[in-house]
Order: C-alpha cells, then structure tokens, then sequence
C-alpha cells in the first residue's frame, strides 16, 4: 500500500512538472491572438488591444484588454523592467511584499516554473481587492530573462467573471524571444 | 501676558539647570498655547523626531566553506543610530547587486551621503532591502553577527540545515550544532527561522504590477498618483509602528529640475551637477502624505557654517549657503544636507508635490517656484551638518559554521557624523533641533 502511495504520488508530482514547462510551440486557444513585442509572445482574446507606454523610470507596461469592456472588464498586464540582476528570489519576495502589504491581497500559491530560455521563473496566484469592493483574480508569471530582463505577465479578472479570461491559458503560452 | 512672561522666565530658568528635555518639551507646549498658538502638540511631535547621529556602511565580501559546499555571498550593511537609542540596519543581501552599488555608494558619498534611500532613489536596485531596528546598545552585536556571517539568517539557516545531518548517510552530524548556536546569536528561532523586518524595498516593477489594473479600480493610486509613481526608482514599504501601511516612492530629480530645486535649497553657487532626491509618502490608502526634499553638498575647509545657522530665516541661510564654496560631487570631508518637508494634505501642496514629481516635459521645472514659494511659507526646513570619512581594511572575520567552518575577507567602511541640526518650522526661524532621547 506504501509502494503504491509513492507511486501515485511520484506520478502526480511529475504530471505537475510536465505543467509548467513553458516550451516549445504555444498553444493558443480558439478565439485567441498572439501578442509579440517586447522580446516575448503571449495569447490574448481576440478582441483585446494593446496599449504600450516606457515609464520614466525605464520600465515598459504593455496592457491588453477589451477597449468595450469597461472599468471592471478583465485585463492582461506585461511589465518589463531591464537590469534586475540573475536573482529571481528578490524579485518574487517583491512581488508577494507589494500584493500583501501595500495591495491588501494576497499569494494564495507560488511555485517555480521551467521557461525556455530563461534564468528562472515562478508562476504566482493573487487575489486582489479593488477599491469598490470586488475580488479580482490574478495569475503572474514572473521571468528573469538571460539578458537581465524581469517580466510580470498578468491575467487578471473580478471573481464574479471568472471565466472572462482563460488565465491558464494566456500563462502557459508566453515564450522568450517572441517565438509562436 | 504676564502670565507668558513668568512661564518664559521658568523655562530659561529650566534651561539653566539642566532639567529634563521632556519637561522642557511640555512646557514649550504651555508657551504656544498661552500665546495663542494652533497645533502645538503637532509641533512638539515635529520637533521630537530622533535624529540622525552616526551612519556607517560596510561591504563584505566573504567565502564560507561548509564541509564539502562553497557557498559564496556579498552583502551590504548599512548602519544609522539615532538620538532615541535605536539603531537601523538596512541589509541590501545580493551578490549580483553589491559591486555596482557599493561602487555606486562610494561615488556618491558626500553629494547623496549614505542613504539608502538616495541609492533607491538614483536607480539602485535594492528590491529584497530589509530594514532592522534594534536598540543601540545591541547593534554593534548585530552587526558583527551578520557581518561575520557574510549575510544575514538566510545563509545561516541553510548551513544549518545541510549540517544537521551527513549528506546521504543521513547521520546525525555532531558538529551541526555549532550551526543553531550561531543562531542563537543572531536571535533566530530554528523552528520559525524568520526575523521580520520594520520596512523592506520592493522593485518598483512589483509596485506597477499591483496598480496595473488601477483602471479598474485594482490598485490604491488615483490616476494622479499612479502617474507620478512612474517616474519612481524606488519603493519602501514600511510594516511595522505608527507608519505601518506607508510606502514611500523614491525620485532623482536631475538636469533642469535638480538644479533649480538644489538652487532654492542650497543656494545658486553649487559647483558640479546638482541632484535633489525627493521621497513621496503615501498614507496606507495611497494618498499622498508628504513630500520630503533632500540636496547635498560638501565644502572643504572650516567655514563655520553650522555655528552661524541658529536664529536665521531663510532668506539669511540662502545668503551664508551663498558666500560658501559648495560642491555636488566631492566625497570625503564636510557636507551640509538641506532637506524641506511640505505637507500634502493641503490640496495646494499636494498638487505642486505631483506636477513636481509625474515625469512631463516642462511640467517638472515650471512647478518649482511655486514649489519653493509653498516651502518658504509652509515648509519645514532642515538643515544638517556632517562629517564624511572611509576606511579600509584588510582584517579577517572568522565564525564556526560547522566542518570546515570560516570566514574571511576584507572591509570598507564609510561613516558619516553629524556635527550639527537645525530645523525651521513654517513660518519660524531655524532654531538647533531638539531630538528625541
């Protein structure tokens, strides 16, 4: 009975490996576009746009939603900053301080995934207040790319329009190097 | 009036004898409410900030050998006592950070001092910063723990771990133990091995990705605060006494805007390229609290300029800043530090803080004589004198940790002393700043 507990337990560990390797070919769901720029490529719903701004401060913000959708509409978010550095560790610890301390959310889950091409990565889950009152969901990505570069890829939604946006799916089809 | 009279003479009287500062303090306050004065307590409160008596940082530079594993670690550590009796670390613990910064700090000292916020400020990343506060008489302890440790409990801890046991054989290690005595130097529980910090610097990256949504009132910014925090460099949050909740956002204010900003603090006669670092506080909802200014400069020589400070305006301190020979970029020596703090609850204040501080062409230079008008008539004002000094040595430090334990390398060290403090409330004169004991 113990040999097969560690095999079931082997096995769904290596089922959740096989999960977050981000490599190779993406998959983009039906209804959904490729988003290439900023040396990266992610899906998005058809319908969103992008809109790109470089920040005074050197960080470029790439947002992508729905331009119908309204204020509380769901959105994807790509943050990118040059010259972090070959730590992760920092990064994410910013990450979960931010969300927690300054955001009033919280990381309900964070865990190390496998990005081809890059340094590291971790793959976060938050939960979010707004300040009228709705939860919403988000799914980072987060990477430190070869060259220095931390990218944030965000899929966010209000709990109440879970289904808006498949964050599973705009998560798992970001590649380095704008590949498709 | 008489009344004023009899507690003045009490109070010179009090100064005279040496009586407790407090007492003092309470009957300052008894003064400004006789004479009418608003807001007395608030001053009082104002004037009793601790200051800043010493601040040192050190780079180390060590490799530590644990059995078989080489673990290599560079970090920071910046020391600051302040008059209350405690004392501030802040642990900047990167190997891929500490060569460009320290080299960065070392740039800078005597035009930034050795503030931390100024690296933060000027682009240095310190995301994973933490901020310790420990009482005075315990930091040189503290410091010659996490010195001697080459970092601070993370690397302790993991030692300690791998050293519990015999790798593979799974034996208990008799030397491990060393490990959780180490630990308990540093006052790190082994069941929960955590030191939370008072503030720890987050990458401004993390702090634009949590307002992203700001337009769907994700976020705590309004659109104007949010537009201004894009010209960050830097980001503390602050976790523990009565400023938890705040962050404060970390600005160099160069070029046009820095010269003219450094002009109205230190006067027109700077030699090099002037820079201010501006900090915008925000309350824990995310509005804009206060800005707080700060422009150094060193002059060489003794030129006196603390000792005729005391009983001047501002118009008087311009004109001594002016007669001075002041630079923007030498290091060691004597610097003086002027720092303005205007309080942004006042729409007014806090609409110049924001055009001063959202990057747009022209709008940051045009805010800045009004900006310097709010300042004179609304600011506190601040001015300190340090001393700037380095030193550097080759010594050894060496601490057990475990088999083949040992540490060495070597020390630089930078250290700033204050010489003299004065402060000017709104409207006032400035007067040697009474700090917190």
């Amino acid at each position: 009975m113990r040999a097969l507990t560690a095999l079931f337990t082997m096995l769904v560990l290596l089922a959740g490996c096989g999960g977050d390797e981000l490599s190779g070919a993406a998959d983009v769901p039906e209804r959904y576009s490729l988003y290439r720029g900023e040396g990266v490529s992610f899906a998005h719903p058809d319908g969103f746009e992008a809109e790109t701004k470089t920040n005074a401060n050197g960080v470029k913000e790439v947002t992508l939603k729905d331009p119908a959708g309204g204020d509380d509409a769901p959105y994807i978010h790509l943050t990118v900053a040059p010259d972090r550095g070959d730590d992760i560790e920092p990064l994410a610890r910013s990450v979960r301080v931010a969300t927690e301390s300054i955001f009033d959310g919280e990381v309900s889950d964070e865990r190390e995934v496998d990005v081809e091409g890059a340094t590291a990565a971790r793959r976060v889950e938050i939960r979010q207040p707004s300040r009228s009152g709705p939860m919403f969901e988000r799914e980072s990505l987060l990477v430190l790319a070869p060259d220095e570069r931390f990218y944030i890829l965000s899929a966010a939604v209000p709990e109440s329009a879970d289904d808006a946006l498949d964050r599973d799916a705009v998560i798992r089809s970001f590649r380095l190097g704008e590949s498709s | 009036m008489g009344a004023l009279l009899l507690v003045s003479l009490i109070v010179a009287a009090l100064f005279a004898s040496g009586v407790a500062a407090t007492i003092v303090d309470r009957v300052e306050v008894l003064v400004c409410q006789i004479a009418g004065g608003g807001n007395c307590e608030e001053r009082l409160g104002a004037e009793l900030e601790p200051c800043l008596v010493n601040s040192s940082q050190q780079s180390s530079n060590f490799k530590v050998f644990v059995g078989v594993v080489e673990v290599g670690k560079d970090s920071i550590l910046i020391r600051e006592d302040f008059s209350d009796g405690t004392s501030r670390f802040t642990l900047i613990d990167s190997t891929e950070l500490k060569g460009e910064l320290f080299a960065g700090v070392r740039a800078k000292a005597g035009k930034f001092g050795l503030s931390a916020a100024a690296e933060a400020a000027a682009g240095g990343q310190l995301q994973g910063a933490q901020v310790f506060e420990v009482p005075t008489e315990d930091a040189d302890e503290f410091e010659e723990s996490v010195a001697a440790a080459g970092g601070f409990d993370g690397l302790l801890r993991d030692t300690a771990e791998i050293n519990d046991e015999i790798p593979i054989l799974g034996w208990d290690n008799p030397l491990g133990g060393l490990d959780d005595l180490a630990l308990d130097v540093l006052g790190v529980d082994e069941d929960d091995p955590t030191v939370d910090p008072t503030e720890e610097y987050v990458d401004v990256s993390a702090f634009i990705e949590g307002d992203a949504g700001a337009g769907a009132g994700v976020g705590i910014l309004d659109a104007e605060v949010e537009a201004s925090a894009q010209g960050a460099a830097g980001v503390k949050v602050i976790h523990e006494g009565e400023r938890a909740g705040e962050v404060e956002l970390y600005y160099s204010l160069e070029g046009e805007a820095g010269g003219s900003l450094t002009a109205g603090l230190l006067g027109p006669n700077i030699d090099g390229e002037a820079s201010v670092v501006a900090t915008l506080v925000l309350d824990a909802n995310g509005e804009p609290k206060t800005l707080k200014l700060s422009g150094t400069a060193s002059y060489t020589g003794a030129l006196g300029l603390d000792g005729e400070v005391d009983g001047k305006d501002a118009a008087q301190i311009h004109e001594l800043l002016e007669e001075a020979s002041l630079s923007a970029n030498s290091g060691e020596g004597s610097a003086v530090q002027a720092g303005a703090e205007l309080d942004l609850s006042d729409p007014v204040n806090r609409d110049i803080a924001l055009r001063l501080l959202t990057p747009s062409r022209g709008t940051q230079a045009a805010a800045i004589p009004d900006l310097i008008e709010r300042l004179e008539s609304d600011g506190l004002l601040t001015l300190d004198f340090f001393d700037v000094s380095r030193d550097e040595t080759d010594g050894e430090v060496k601490i057990g940790l475990g088999v083949g334990g040992g540490a060495g390398g070597g020390q630089e060290s930078e250290e700033q002393t204050a010489t003299g403090s004065y402060v000017r409330e709104p409207g006032g004169r400035f007067q040697e700043r009474v700090c917190a004991r």
